[in-house]
């Protein structure tokens, strides 16, 4: 579900809608996503709804779509603080989530509902702001997701 | 204090549980005694029985949509609240709670 391809770094995006679109791509890319347009769209309706810019520096823009193939969450650490939504929040942290909307898998969605509550935690966070490239943050990412999924079994 | 509560967000995947955690951490800080069920994607989750809802001092409904079951409720007395606030700012939601109990 997490993928060394959609873990992004100190990535150069100056935007909201930059940091959003290049991680959307990348999924398509992947072959995670079918249509970028669609999927855009629901993450766009999800922002709209209310912005995904929770605070501690995190923002989770997500959706739910069947142009989603597979369930998966994407992470990036901007190189610079980018600016969320209407409140103009700081955002450090993305984390983006993808879920298939007819075809749900709860494994997965549990596993998404696990990540999410770990970034309540500030020890995560730290985590992942240290972190120096992509190898380091996936690595750190994907043991996460194994002790969660250690758990749930 | 026992506090129990509901969260739930639109889509169910992300803020539901953030505001659970969230939640359970600000009680947990203050040494109160916490159930919070989820209503996410994966359905109910941690689910309330009639005798937590009988027993508890507050129940904080941070929900942003109709959530299910709500007729446990009928007839008791519950603060509502928002699911992103109790994200964003779990202390504030609390102590609106325990003013709305008059328990400040």
């Amino acid at each position: 579900m997490i993928r060394k391809e959609l873990v992004f770094v100190d990535e150069e995006v100056d935007s909201q809608s930059e940091a959003i679109e290049k991680l959307v791509h990348q999924a398509v890319q992947l072959q995670v996503i079918e249509d970028e347009e669609s999927f855009l769209k629901a993450i766009y309706h999800r922002e709209e709804e209310f912005s995904t810019a929770v605070g501690f520096g995190v923002a989770i823009p997500h959706g739910m779509s069947d142009t989603v193939r597979e369930a998966f969450v994407g992470f990036m650490k901007p190189k610079h603080t980018i600016l969320w939504g209407n409140e103009q929040k700081e955002v450090d942290l993305l984390f983006m989530i993808g879920v298939p909307e007819s075809r749900k898998n709860v494994i997965h969605l549990k596993l998404i509902s696990q990540i999410s509550k770990n970034l309540m935690k500030q020890e995560f966070r730290e985590k992942l702001l240290a972190c120096k490239n992509n190898d380091e943050a996936f690595q750190y990412l994907e043991k996460i997701n194994e002790d969660i999924a250690k758990e749930l079994n | 204090m026992f506090v129990v509560g509901i969260t739930a967000c639109p889509t169910g995947i992300a803020h539901t549980y953030m505001a659970q955690e969230s939640l359970e951490a600000e009680c947990r800080r203050r040494g109160y005694e916490y159930h919070i069920e989820t209503q996410g994607s994966i359905g109910i989750e941690n689910e309330l029985s009639e005798e937590d809802i009988d027993r508890a001092d507050m129940i904080i409904l941070a929900v942003s949509i109709q959530i299910e079951e709500e007729e446990r409720f009928e007839g008791k007395n519950v603060y509502y609240g928002n699911v992103d606030e109790a994200i964003s700012y779990p202390e504030r939601i609390l102590d609106k709670a325990l003013e709305h109990y008059g328990l400040k």
